[in-house]
């Protein structure tokens, strides 16, 4: 039984998928989406803990898909991940994003920030 | 005198023709001055005596006595052989002979101006008196007319050589002044005009940085993913060959990127708008920490870290990240600097007032004084291939934003001293 199911949103597909592999070996559900509208489209038909989202993205930005995601599963934390380095300095933080975390991704960091987020619920 | 046949006398012809003689001055009985006055009278019953008189000069001297004329003045009754017919100031006693510029040829009066070897001038003036020997002769020493004028002409010219000195003295100072004020404002301006270079220079880079920054970050990330699935897999597959190998390849891998992500970090740490926080901070413990990232570097070399921390120093109100950031740099730079066995000491001191100075001493290869001059200057790297040269530029800029500033002494081969220093309140 899987601890929980993360859903990444990146338009990198290997990246996101290298990572879903790797959390595998760690018990944990995921699967990616490279883009907004279909990210939508799959948390309409499957249930998430969690969605990792990156704020950029093809078509509709990383932050308008916040904003929907927001709407349609107010409940469902969502972290955002961004290649901008340190993660202080995003000037226009989305609303509703719980945290913020760099990228290259420490996998850990990101494991024990998952499951304090989902704790929190 | 009775009994005399005056026939022969020269003044008793002239009496004879003219009815009356004046004489020149003669020396008298007793030598006194005197002269002859004689005319001739008809009587109303048809007899004709002669009456002659000797007169003493003394009456005569008595007039122009009572002249009382000052010791520029001078008169005197002289004769048209040019004697003295009476005394003078100037020329002497009476019968003296005198050489004047009288006008011999006939009586008249004049008025004459004129110069005297003695350097004076004289006014003189004369005149024929009638019916007589003599001629009145009037001088008077003139101070030199030009006198004044030629004293006043050195005061004129004095004066026209101080005011002129005065002009030029200031037209000099003031052209001196303007020039000097121009060049000033000029240098002010060129250095305007570098630092709004400078400024658009980093704001450029500042923007190039991120967008670098950023698209290397992806691949870093999947090169860091990626890695991190080999090294999960030899975890998880106990019959991989030569397993450790793997393991080891694969966190090799993953260090790298550290140390890359490192690098990006700080360039966009660099690019972005900062804002600095503000807390107090004990010096001693920050840079105690800071030294203890870099323990595997320290233990690797060999190096001696000693610290000398004044016992008055203050704790600091700076942003702790940022300060961390700035020793992390010079520190790693002073290590890096030694071979092996080396010392770095640390000192904190107060600077004047308000300050704090940090010095990081390193007996390191040092910095040659070309380098030095760059050495704050983004992408100057001292490294070769191995440096990104951004380090002292990034850390440069933290230290003058958060209100502070550093400098640098270095001797090649005697190694560096870097000195950070800031202010006690945040001023940012």
């Amino acid at each position: 039984m899987p601890e929980f199911r993360v859903l990444f949103v990146d338009d990198e597909k290997e990246l996101v998928a290298t990572l879903i592999e790797r959390l595998q070996y760690r018990d944990i559900d995921a699967s990616y989406e490279l883009n907004g509208a279909s990210a939508i489209e799959r948390l309409r038909c499957e249930k998430f803990d969690i969605v990792i989202l990156d704020l950029k993205l093809p078509g509709i930005s990383g932050a308008e898909t916040l904003k929907v995601i927001n709407k349609e599963h107010p409940d469902l934390p969502v972290l955002i991940i961004t290649g901008h380095g340190s993660t202080d300095e995003i000037d226009d933080m989305p609303q509703g994003a719980a945290k913020c975390l760099p990228k290259p991704i420490n996998l850990d960091d990101l494991i024990s920030r998952m499951r304090s987020t989902i704790i929190k619920k | 005198m009775r009994g005399i046949n005056y026939k022969d006398q020269p003044w008793f012809n002239e009496v004879l023709v003219r009815r009356e003689f004046v004489s020149d001055v003669f020396l008298g009985h007793r030598n006194i001055p005197h002269f002859i006055l004689a005319f001739q009278h008809e009587n109303p019953d048809g007899g004709v005596f002669y009456l002659r008189a000797a007169i003493d000069m003394e009456m005569v001297n008595r007039v122009f006595y009572s002249m009382n004329l000052d010791l520029n003045t001078d008169a005197f009754l002289i004769n048209q052989d040019g004697h003295l017919q009476s005394p003078s100031l100037f020329y002497g006693d009476v019968l003296s002979e005198v050489d004047l510029n009288i006008q011999k040829r006939y009586r008249h009066r004049e008025v004459i101006d004129e110069y005297q070897e003695h350097g004076k001038w004289i006014t003189m003036g004369y005149s024929y008196i009638e019916n007589t020997p003599f001629i009145l002769v009037v001088i008077k020493y003139r101070e030199n007319p030009f006198l004044h004028w030629v004293s006043q002409r050195t005061g004129l010219i004095w004066f026209l050589v101080v005011s002129i000195s005065l002009i030029l003295a200031v037209v000099i100072y003031g052209a001196g002044h303007t020039v000097q004020r121009l060049r000033e404002l000029d240098k002010k301006r060129t250095l305007m005009f570098h630092n709004i270079e400078y400024t658009n220079k980093m704001a450029t880079i500042g923007r190039m940085a991120a967008g670098v920054a950023h698209e290397i970050n992806n691949p870093l990330a999947i090169i860091n993913e990626k890695a991190g699935l080999l090294s999960d897999m030899s975890i998880h597959t106990s019959d991989l060959p030569q397993r450790e190998k793997f393991a080891a390849l694969a966190d090799s891998i993953i260090n790298s990127v550290e140390r890359c992500s490192k690098v990006t970090h700080r360039l966009l740490g660099f690019a972005r708008r900062m804002e600095a926080h503000k807390e107090n901070i004990d010096l001693k413990q920050l840079i105690e920490e800071v030294v203890g990232f870099q323990k595997t570097d320290i233990d690797h070399k060999n190096i001696n870290i000693k610290y000398n921390i004044a016992a008055d120093i203050p704790a600091i109100e700076s942003d702790k990240g940022q300060l961390q950031q700035i020793f992390l740099n010079i520190i790693n730079n002073a290590i890096a600097a030694i071979d092996v066995g080396g010392n770095v000491e640390i000192t904190v001191e107060k600077h004047g007032a308000n300050k704090v100075a940090v010095n990081i001493i390193d007996n390191g290869v040092g910095i040659t004084e070309e380098n030095i001059k760059n050495i704050f200057e983004p992408f100057y790297s001292t490294k070769g291939e191995f440096g990104t040269g951004l380090g002292l530029s990034i850390t440069n800029d933290i230290v003058q934003k958060l209100g502070g500033k550093i400098e640098v002494k270095s001797e090649p081969g005697e190694g560096s001293n870097f000195s950070v220093i800031l202010p006690i309140k945040a001023n940012y």
